[in-house]
């Protein structure tokens, strides 16, 4: 193509390797940044979906007509719906009292003392423990909760509460959150970490509800703790069964959220628009997962809007090399480009002869600068304190992410950008008195 | 009427000193000529008197109507900002060829005509040193957007007519001054003008050279029919030894009183009164 001739004979090659490779580094850097910020969407995405239900409708306590209700709401999302539960979903205030943990606790002095071996299939009841208990408290804190009691059945719950345990407990273990299943105290439990920060599974630790259960200690056993990395309400999640909820609430029978799981967590909104227009009026509230945490999504958002806007002037930056460097192509060039006009050379043939020239640094410097950022993102991944740094932002498992839409989006910026910077010196050149060229 | 029609052309540089006009040089007060087509014709006369002027304005480099202000960064650039003033540009007139426009005519349509109606030949052969000879040769016909092997056959065929098919792949910086002149022939003639434009072609070579340049453009008019309009300082290279002109005429532009130039078309006139006249 002639103007491709003409661009590169114009853009001596040195400016030429050296837009390309300022080109490639700055496309590789923002190929980094998209890679850590999907890393980082990602793993709060995960981490809000292990916790939160696809779509929840809440109401302060259901009777029966809002149940009924429900059900013929639920029936209208047709093969959508996978799987519906009742949950209760509170914030309460709390003491938690940490304690060492005793395989075997003996309460009051040889040889009248009361042992209770946890470790044998023995155990004693729930009311025995209560009763009798000695428990050495070593540290209480006085905190908020996000108190969720889920419906477990065979080890599992309607969220995919897996992939937010910090430590993978077997199936046997993740039922022992459910009342039903539990042969003996303690209760169980999962707890997010940042409650006891040196909390490790199988810890035993004292709850106490302050104003809801008359001053009882409940006793638990940590299965697993969890790492939202975002608190909900900024309150730490506490998680257990539905029926130890209402038993340390005294309320049986009581729920005030149903968990609605979808075939896809990307179908919450329609479903959601459907059930809301079902359940009109009757005081339930209807929520999808990403309302649920919209703080989350809000923070996401101004994350990405800082990301965007440091692109934005680091491309201003970028756009006003590139303006520079072609604006002294078009100097050096003057006499050149009278040449040309004398020739017959339309201004449409230089706009294009720049702007193709400028696409030709643009495509290599996209394909370059991808493959580049994917390899410095894969290097940076396997830097050990890089990884532990990724981990205590809450993204476990970083991967190098090029998504298909942000990498659209970096093809369109990059190409529509190169098309404006070479507007500027291309209507510089246009200009150029052929008579005046000819004579420098 | 005539191939070409230069009529009532004027041009005028102003000289501001920031308050008043300093200077005022008229170059051209009313000028007209025709040029019919297939003539050989020489353009002489003093330096500053306007040849090249006259030949930007008739290749469209230069247009003839004009009001404007030439700044600094004009000057050094291109650009068009707020430099300081350097002159004030005015002028006037019309010129048409072939029935063309070419002073009033603007954009692709006066791109494609010089493109495909004009060649241009400097006295600096503006080769562009990037690209071999044949590659000069052919730029005008990849402006045309031929097709490129058609225009490298076009451009080697040229090449060949100046006897430089040998040279084709060589960069201008190996070849000679009279070498570089007839590529740069040899790329003005590629699309077959019906008019070339040579501004002192002759001027940087020695006198062998010279004769062989003026040989060749003599030859391509007479071969091929185009019409040549030649400025020159050379006036021994119009006329042979016999008094006789080598072209088909000479117009020499004159200054005469009150600074008005005047035209003296002088297809007879011998060597040696032109030489007792400078």
């Amino acid at each position: 193509m002639f103007e491709l001739f003409l661009g590169n004979n114009l853009v001596k090659r040195n400016y030429g390797r050296l837009l390309t490779l300022g080109s490639i580094l700055g496309i590789a850097s923002v190929t980094v940044v998209f890679s850590l910020f999907d890393n980082y969407y990602r793993a709060v995405e995960r981490l809000l979906l292990g916790i939160h239900p696809h779509v929840s409708l809440h109401k302060e306590g259901f009777d029966d007509a809002d149940q009924e209700r429900v059900t013929a709401a639920l029936a209208r999302l047709g093969d959508r719906l996978v799987d519906s539960s009742p949950a209760i979903d509170i914030a309460v205030d709390s003491v938690v009292s940490a304690a060492e943990s005793f395989p075997v606790v003996c309460v009051g002095e040889a040889p009248d003392a009361s042992c209770f071996d946890f470790s044998q299939a023995n155990r004693p009841s729930a009311d025995e423990v209560r009763q009798a208990i000695g428990f050495e408290v070593d540290k209480t804190r006085t905190s908020q909760l996000h108190l969720k009691g889920v419906v477990v059945r065979d080890g599992e719950t309607l969220t995919d509460i897996r992939r937010v345990m910090d430590v993978r407990t077997s199936d046997e273990d993740l039922e022992r959150l459910n009342l039903g299943a539990r042969e003996s105290m303690p209760m169980a439990c999962l707890l997010e970490r940042t409650l006891f920060h040196n909390a490790t599974p199988l810890d035993d630790f004292l709850l106490e509800l302050p104003g809801l259960d008359g001053g009882t200690r409940h006793f638990f056993r940590l299965l697993s703790t969890v790492n939202l990395g975002l608190k909900q309400g900024q309150h730490p999640l506490f998680v257990t069964s539905l029926a130890n909820v209402q038993e340390i609430l005294a309320r049986p029978g009581f729920y005030n959220t149903i968990e609605v799981r979808l075939d896809r967590a990307d179908a919450a909104t329609e479903a959601a628009g459907v059930l809301r227009a079902a359940l009109e009026g009757s005081g339930i509230s209807v929520k999808t997962w990403s309302e649920r945490d919209a703080g989350a999504f809000r923070l996401l958002d101004v994350l990405r809007r800082v990301i965007f806007v440091v692109i934005f002037s680091v491309l201003i930056v970028a756009a006003l090399g590139i303006v520079s460097t072609l604006s002294l192509v078009v100097m050096e060039n003057r006499r050149k480009i009278a040449i040309l006009r004398a020739m017959g050379l339309r201004n449409r043939n230089i706009y294009a002869a720049l702007i193709l020239k400028c696409w030709q640094i643009a495509g290599i410097a996209l394909v370059a600068g991808v493959g580049l950022g994917w390899v410095a993102s894969a290097g940076l991944l396997h830097l050990p304190g890089f990884r532990q740094g990724l981990a205590k932002m809450g993204i476990q498992d970083p991967q190098v992410l090029i998504d298909p839409v942000g990498l659209t989006f970096l093809t369109l910026a990059t190409l529509a950008l190169f098309f404006i910077v070479a507007m500027i010196p291309a209507r510089d050149a246009c200009r150029i008195d052929a008579v005046g060229g000819l004579q420098s | 009427m005539a191939f070409i029609e230069v009529r009532d052309l004027s041009r005028t540089y102003r000289t501001p000193d920031g308050i008043n006009i300093a200077a005022e040089q008229r170059v051209f007060h009313g000028l007209s000529l025709d040029f019919e087509e297939g003539e050989f014709v020489a353009v002489v006369g003093p330096s500053g008197c306007g040849k090249s002027t006259l030949l930007n304005m008739i290749g469209g480099l230069d247009s003839a109507e004009r009001k404007e202000t030439v700044r600094v960064q004009n000057a050094e650039n291109g650009s068009r900002g707020r430099g300081k003033e350097v002159a004030i540009v005015e002028g006037g007139g019309t010129i048409t060829i072939g029935g063309f426009p070419i002073s009033t005519a603007d954009g692709d349509d006066k791109a494609d005509f010089i493109n495909r109606n004009i060649g241009f030949v400097f006295q600096f052969h503006h080769l562009i040193p990037e690209l071999s000879a044949v590659e000069n040769v052919e730029l005008p016909r990849l402006i045309r957007r031929d097709n490129r092997n058609k225009s490298r056959e076009a451009a080697l065929d040229m090449l060949a007519k100046v006897e430089l098919a040998a040279h084709a792949d060589k960069k201008p910086a190996v070849l000679s001054g009279g070498e570089k002149q007839r590529v740069a022939i040899a790329r003005s003639l590629i699309n077959r003008p019906r008019l070339l434009l040579a501004d002192e072609p002759t001027g940087s070579l020695d006198p062998t050279l010279k004769g062989t340049i003026f040989d060749l453009l003599r030859k391509i008019n007479e071969d091929d029919g185009v019409t040549i309009i030649l400025i020159t300082h050379d006036l021994g290279l119009l006329y042979k030894d016999d008094g006789r002109l080598k072209t088909d005429r000479v117009i020499e532009l004159t200054e005469a009183k009150k600074g008005l130039l005047t035209v003296q078309d002088s297809p007879t006139m011998s060597i040696e009164g032109i030489e007792e006249e400078q």
